[in-house]
């Protein structure tokens, strides 16, 4: 049907045309922003509500959404563990985010977005979920931003209601601040309302305040052991638990979320100094050094790219960084990953992944 | 300085020496300052882009494609004369601001810096029978790279006209006054067979069978763009009757041609008028950056108009910038102009420029006289 009416579309295929008379309408995934609201006191962070397109489907608790957000015209590409209920009469969604320093998505959705804006979604993904018959007894420990997927599993535990299986939750929540703990007011309601709720939030920065150790573990959730157990948050706090809890020969019960950018941490790590410029498509690896543009790195590795003028004027040879960085050899300027390059007129800056 | 141009003819593998090149420019020219004067005009441009240039081509690309739909449904009731026109005319302009204001310059690459991968010059296809894989071959990389070199450059002329009296008369070009108005209206034919036709000459001409497989994807591409010109859109009008259906018909073909004669004028405004250079390869061995602008801004000629001719034009009224920065964004060239202009002033570069009808003239004057051997008018 699709490729029948793209006919009457071509060169442009459907969705192109359909999302040119409004911008939901078309097959790509898209969605726009219909809300943005403080998330915590200090309004370092913002819960941003999202009416995704046709082609959504609703997610299970606890998953991220992967969200490309246009910042100063350049897009960009975050996950956010998606903080509402699955399927909402409205179609909506929400994600809740932190402004972290320097963190130019963040900033920009926490104090530039506004009810209209577009942004590109992903299907929502993630094994970090609660199975469907929730375990009758949960420990959900976060820290910062990591409280996201757990407030999703919350909601969706208190929108079921008193039913005879709701389980017994208790919520270790890490914050620097009071002033920085995200759904601070909702925190305490959900906490003095629901008796099967146990909130603890640990500030981290007061006078007294620490992070979480064994100690402190044993004397706010003495039945550790026994919970079923979400982890989310800093990386110190996600590795003091999977030791401690592989330690308790528990390690089965424990169910950790990372935040760190997925491309970077399978960039690969030289050994010699060299850097190495990685061609994905080929399965081929090249040394690279940050004199020699990456058109003749690849070349020299028997590969042979489409290229064309070899001075950057044609962009025939246009080739997308999957990651690392690449300075452009004629004004030295660093690009990162997430766009195409010019592989003539581009040198590795450090290693480098290459969809080639 | 003096060059003599080396050029092979179209028949024959023998060199031909023709007639001396006139001096490109003063010999104190200081290529280095030249180049990185520019370069640094560049990076001030690049340095700027943001959300604003790409709310600007989003806006361009929704509004023209907005048009196209509405252009070819007022067509279905092309039985009443204004709406003929109308639609001819809303169609027009869309075909217009897709093959110029958005496809040309998409497909250099001047909105990759976005990272939109709709608006990208490795995924563009534009509302054109020349496929974009061989227009970005012909145009972004032999064009570009080679602007009026001979024997590199094969827009001079197009491979069938003499368009500069540097280039060798032939028998053929007696009839170029014919070709020029064939040309100009069936224009994306010409573009679509150019790749396969420049792939025949030239230095490493290829052979027929070696030319086919670009001859077959021309084709491949020529097929689904008249199938929905000419039978999809106009078969949509059958419930109203056959006339309706050939008066659609008839309103995309006049669409096209309006489309082909503008995109042909503007196009030939852009290296042909009066007192571009020509460059031979030799002239251009181990030229350096600042070299490579010079021959950009000598082998380009601007014309002049405001902001509804930079739409219309594709911001080729702005050829001159268009040539130095091919990827910077067609909307930034009319701020840059002027400090286009006082650095080639300063540096002794001709800077052409005119309003577009004297451009076109002399070049519709060229076309006329060098049909005939010999060089230009007397001045």
């Amino acid at each position: 049907m699709v490729s029948l009416l793209e006919r009457w579309t071509t060169p442009l295929d459907t969705d192109a045309l359909l999302s040119a008379l409004h911008p939901l309408w078309g097959r790509v995934l898209r969605g726009i922003v219909e809300g943005v609201a403080p998330a915590n006191p200090s309004g370092s962070a913002a819960s941003i509500r999202i009416r995704p397109g046709r082609g959504w489907r609703p997610h299970r608790p606890g998953q991220f959404v992967t969200v490309g957000v246009d910042v100063d015209g350049v897009r960009h590409h975050r996950c956010y563990s998606l903080t509402s209920l699955p399927g909402r009469p409205d179609g909506g969604i929400e994600i809740t985010v932190q402004a972290a320093p320097g963190g130019v998505v963040s900033n920009h959705l926490v104090h530039h977005a506004r009810p209209g804006d577009i942004v590109q979604l992903a299907p929502a993904d993630g094994e970090f979920t609660l199975p469907r018959v929730p375990p009758a007894r949960l420990l959900f420990v976060s820290g910062g931003s990591g409280i996201t997927p757990l407030m999703g599993m919350l909601r969706w535990l208190a929108a079921r209601g008193e039913a005879p299986d709701t389980p017994d939750v208790v919520l270790l929540h890490h914050a620097p601040s009071a002033d920085r703990v995200l759904f601070a007011a909702e925190l305490e309601r959900l906490a003095t309302t629901l008796p099967w709720v146990h909130v603890e939030v640990i500030q981290t920065r007061r006078r007294g305040g620490a992070h979480l150790d064994a100690g402190r573990l044993s004397r706010l959730c003495p039945d550790w052991r026994d919970r079923e157990t979400y982890v989310c948050g800093p990386e110190a706090l996600l590795g003091f638990a999977a030791e401690h809890w592989t330690a308790a020969g528990r390690a089965d019960r424990l169910h950790v979320e990372r935040f760190a950018p997925a491309a970077l941490s399978t960039v690969p790590t030289s050994t010699d100094g060299t850097a190495t410029a990685r061609f994905a498509g080929s399965g081929v690896d090249g040394a690279a050094d940050p004199g020699t543009p990456l058109l003749d790195v690849a070349e020299r590795a028997g590969l042979r790219p489409a290229a064309g003028c070899r001075v950057g004027v044609c962009h025939t040879c246009s080739t997308r960084l999957d990651a690392g960085c690449v300075r452009d050899l004629r004004d030295g300027r660093l690009v990162e990953a997430g766009g195409h390059i010019q592989l003539c007129v581009t040198a590795a800056a450090g290693d480098v992944i290459l969809d080639l | 300085m003096t060059a003599v141009l080396e050029t092979r003819s179209e028949t024959r593998d023998a060199p031909v020496i023709v007639a001396p090149v006139i001096t490109h420019g003063p010999d104190d020219f200081d290529a280095d300052t030249f180049g990185s004067e520019l370069d640094a005009l560049r990076d001030g441009v690049l340095a700027s882009l943001g959300a604003d240039d790409a709310a600007y081509i989003r806006s361009v690309i929704t509004r023209q494609r907005r048009l196209d739909l509405a252009g070819r449904l007022t067509l279905m009731a092309g039985v009443f004369p204004p709406a003929w026109l109308a639609g001819v005319g809303m169609l027009g302009l869309a075909k217009i601001l897709e093959n110029m204001e958005i496809g040309h310059n998409v497909m250099h690459g001047q909105w990759d810096w976005m990272r939109d991968p709709e608006i990208h010059s490795t995924t563009w296809e534009w509302d054109n029978v020349c496929p974009a894989k061989q227009w970005k071959h012909t145009h972004n990389h032999m064009h570009h790279q080679w602007t009026n070199v001979s024997g590199r450059d094969h827009d001079i002329g197009y491979g069938v006209m003499r368009i500069h009296p540097d280039q060798p008369w032939q028998p053929l070009h007696l009839v170029q006054p014919a070709i020029f108005v064939t040309l100009a209206l069936l224009f994306e034919y010409g573009v679509g067979l150019h790749d396969t036709n420049s792939s025949l000459s030239g230095e490493d001409k290829a052979s027929f069978l070696e030319a086919a497989p670009k001859l077959r994807e021309l084709l491949g591409k020529i097929r689904p763009q008249v199938t929905k010109d000419y039978v999809l859109f106009p078969a949509l009008a059958l419930p109203l009757g056959f006339p309706s259906v050939v008066a659609a018909a008839t309103g995309a073909v006049a669409a096209n041609v309006v489309r082909n004669v503008w995109s042909f004028a503007v196009i030939f405004c852009g290296h042909f008028p009066d007192d571009v250079s020509l460059f031979a390869i030799d002239e251009v061995e181990g030229e350096t950056r600042g070299d490579w602008y010079r021959r950009q801004v000598l082998g380009s000629a601007n014309f002049t108009g405001g902001p509804i001719m930079n739409l219309l034009s594709g911001n080729l009224d702005y050829q001159i910038e268009h040539h130095l920065f091919p990827d910077l964004p067609s909307n930034r060239y009319a701020e840059i102009a002027p400090r286009v202009r006082e650095i080639c002033a300063r540096h002794g570069v001709a800077y052409n420029t005119g309003p577009f009808a004297r451009q076109f003239g002399s070049v519709v004057r060229k076309v006329l006289r060098l049909s005939l051997p010999g060089r230009l008018f007397a001045r």
